[in-house]
């Protein structure tokens, strides 16, 4: 199936009528449709989904602000007079060939209230079908856009370029493998096999008279299931918050990536560590140099008579030597023991001894008169000072050594404040705090749901042992009892065939992993540009995505951007193979935010892509170079610009000659 | 998938599968049951549903 063409009328930003032409011809099936940020593109692909599926399709605030307001064209409401009646609406016209098959139309009419406001008055809804006898109504809508393209695996095929990466980065595992099941539509496996397990455990309660063993068994696993039952609705709820919340954080972030930085918070937080570094630093220094004054100041004295000190020493030195100083011993002492010819020792100190003499000759010394204890007490002093002043050198010496390094991180610590104060210039910190806050609290949110998860899980598993278990049980319990045939049969039956089903679905879901990881792997070694670097694509059990590279590692997580850009196109295209719909593919931003090198590299390989299928590229001015122009001509036939009147802040679209 | 390939993949395992015919049977019915209620939008109520498993089930007994 191809879009032959799209008609819009006040849809949004577009302004009256415009149409669009879609290139329909095998070979080159790609349209252009380019303009700048904010004119737009979004808007067209949101005008798709909602002439489709009655809603715009647009996740994660793109729309967060005008989501609420009717889709009227806001030139056009402020040109309504009070009463008077405008459409909006959007026509797609859809063929197998290049031919229309098919129309589909939403229609909706708003009236200007007496109080200036829009009323809905009236909305259509309808597809044409084209007969033998020309084109007629379609009774079936909803079936018939099921077999074009069902709503819950529409996103592989309508999809925003920017947000694929988004789709590896956040619990990928999970949106990999809710986009498996969606694309793999067990629905119907599934609703059977509980309608099955809920039949079977109502005839079971229906049987009255039973076995009281039974009756109890029953009823046990009937709780069982009930409990399991709950349990599923709560994981379900936990992996929607889980799903919001990581949303929200994605959104937070891509909002601080807006300012370049993705970092402010943990800049702020450093700058603010900075600050009372540099606090401490100061208050150091203080200390150092008050301790360096008192050294100084203690020394200065010794210092500024250090020669004459020294002199006296030396001198002092020389007598000493010369034996010419008093002992350092108080002459009453010595006297005394010559008195009583005894040491403090015990030593006896005889007159003809030669201690007596020394202590004789001592006492003599002391006669160097009044000076001699000043000389005495003088030399002790001078030998501390000398010493005391060494210490003191080293200890200024060190000092000094710690002030120099302090500097020099004060130094730093400045520097490192002026870069961030640089780049957290012109944001509005308080907004940007608040954001931080916010995600910090989502963050926390989402682990508590990541761990409520898990034990929810957890339960169901044992649960689901506990059932398995009751089940067996029951079952030759039944098959003893004397209860009518009938029943047995009919609970075994459905026993059985639920049991049948649930290992078809596991084989079926099995299968889809298995086909989507293959055809992941061709479209990502068609498109990738460095093909030796890498070995294989895998998604595993538990539905991770993962790249191995050639050395035999995973390296997801270290591919650049546009490599993974490439991998997210590549996840995409194969789940729209899978999924067996022929629809057309309309893609929003296709190279994401890639710029550069990768951006050209994406180009030229991207006409490998989905060959066979009509492909619709939204791009943005800065997108669309020169050089993917060239890359992606040979497929291109038609090319659109969209236009915005910045005064009248409408768009229209506008055929682009080559 | 396209309803019809997922119908016939199901059909197809279930053939392999290894389960009573009877029990094939049944499910083969589910399944065309189920895609009913699923298009029409209608008859998903247990009533309904377990009218029609009891009535296969002895059907199925008496065979």
């Amino acid at each position: 199936m191809k879009f032959i063409s799209l008609e819009m009328e006040n849809f949004r930003q577009y302004y009256s009528k415009q149409k669009i032409d879609f290139s329909i011809k095998p070979k080159k099936n790609f349209t252009i449709i380019s303009g700048a940020n904010g004119c737009g593109k979004t808007n067209l692909l949101g005008a798709i989904n909602w002439c489709f599926y009655n809603d715009e399709g647009v996740e994660n605030g793109k729309y967060k602000e005008t989501k609420k307001l009717e889709v009227l064209n806001e030139k056009v409401l402020d040109d309504m007079k009070i009463g008077e009646k405008k459409n909006v609406s959007i026509k797609i016209f859809l063929g197998e060939g290049q031919t229309t098959d098919f129309v589909i139309e939403r229609k909706k009419t708003f009236k200007k209230t007496d109080t200036g406001r829009l009323a809905l008055v009236d909305e259509d809804f309808k597809i044409l079908k084209k007969t033998s006898g020309g084109f007629e109504e379609e009774d079936n809508k909803q079936i018939l856009i099921k077999q074009i393209l069902p709503k819950e695996i529409r996103s592989f095929f309508f999809f925003d370029g920017e947000k694929l990466d988004s789709f590896f980065k956040i619990g990928s595992g999970t949106n990999i493998k809710k986009a498996i099941f969606d694309v793999s539509q067990i629905e119907l496996i599934n609703n059977t096999i509980s309608h099955t397990q809920r039949v079977s455990r109502e005839i079971e309660k229906g049987v009255d008279d039973v076995n009281p063993k039974i009756k109890e068994k029953s009823e046990e696993k009937s709780s069982f299931m009930e409990k399991k039952e709950d349990l599923e609705k709560q994981k379900k709820e936990h992996e929607a918050s889980i799903e919001n919340t990581e949303k929200d954080i994605l959104q937070i972030d891509n909002f601080l990536r807006k300012f370049g930085r993705s970092d402010v918070s943990s800049l702020q937080k450093e700058r603010d560590r900075l600050k009372e570094e540099a606090k401490s630093i100061q208050d150091r220094e203080g200390e150092i140099k008050s301790k360096i004054t008192e050294v100084v100041i203690d020394n200065y004295p010794s210092s500024i008579l250090s020669g004459v000190i020294e002199n006296t020493i030396n001198e002092v030195e020389k007598l000493d030597k010369q034996k010419k100083l008093p002992p350092e011993i108080d002459p009453k002492y010595l006297e005394k023991i010559l008195k009583l010819n005894k040491c403090i020792c015990g030593r006896c100190v005889d007159k003809k001894s030669k201690e007596f003499k020394l202590i004789d000759s001592l006492i003599d010394r002391n006669s160097f008169g009044e000076n001699a204890s000043l000389l005495i007490e003088g030399r002790g002093i001078l030998n501390r000072d000398s010493e005391r002043k060494e210490d003191d050198i080293k200890k200024l010496d060190e000092l000094n050594k710690e002030f120099l390094r302090l500097e020099e991180r004060y130094k730093q610590v400045g520097n490192r404040n002026k870069e961030i104060n640089l780049a957290l210039e012109g944001l509005d910190e308080e907004e940007i705090s608040q954001k931080e806050t916010k995600r910090n609290m989502l963050h926390m949110a989402l682990i508590k749901e990541e761990s409520y998860l898990a034990v929810c899980k957890n339960d169901i598993k044992n649960l689901d042992e506990e059932i398995g278990d009751l089940a067996k049980e029951l079952d030759d319990l039944w098959k003893k009892s004397n209860e009518s045939n009938e029943v047995v049969s009919q609970i075994r039956l459905l026993n059985e065939s639920s049991d049948v089903l649930n290992k078809i679905l596991n084989e079926i879901v099995e299968e889809v992993r298995n086909t989507i990881q293959i055809k992941t792997e061709e479209y990502f070694f068609s498109m990738i540009w460095n093909k030796e670097s890498f070995e294989k694509v895998r998604i595993d059990d538990n539905y991770n995505l993962s790249v191995i590279n050639s050395y035999g590692n995973e390296c997801l997580h270290s591919l650049s951007s546009g490599q993974r850009q490439v991998l997210a196109l590549s996840f995409m295209a194969a789940l729209k193979e899978v999924s067996g719909f022929d629809a057309p593919v309309v893609i929003d931003t296709p190279l994401g935010r890639i710029s550069g090198e990768p951006r050209d590299n994406i180009a030229k390989n991207l006409p490998e892509y989905l060959k066979g299928t009509q492909v619709t590229l939204l791009v943005t001015d800065t997108e669309y170079t020169t050089s993917f122009k060239e890359k992606i001509k040979e497929r291109t036939e038609l090319e659109y610009q969209i236009k915005l009147n910045k005064k009248t802040g409408t768009s229209s679209i506008e055929k682009y000659e080559r | 998938m396209v309803k019809n390939e997922i119908n016939k993949l199901i059909l197809e395992k279930l053939n392999k599968a290894k389960c009573e015919n009877k029990v094939k049977e049944l499910i083969k019915n589910l399944l065309e049951f189920e895609r009913d209620s699923l298009n029409e939008d209608v008859m998903r109520y247990t009533d309904q549903y377990k009218n029609f498993v009891e009535h296969y089930a002895r059907r199925v007994d008496k065979k």
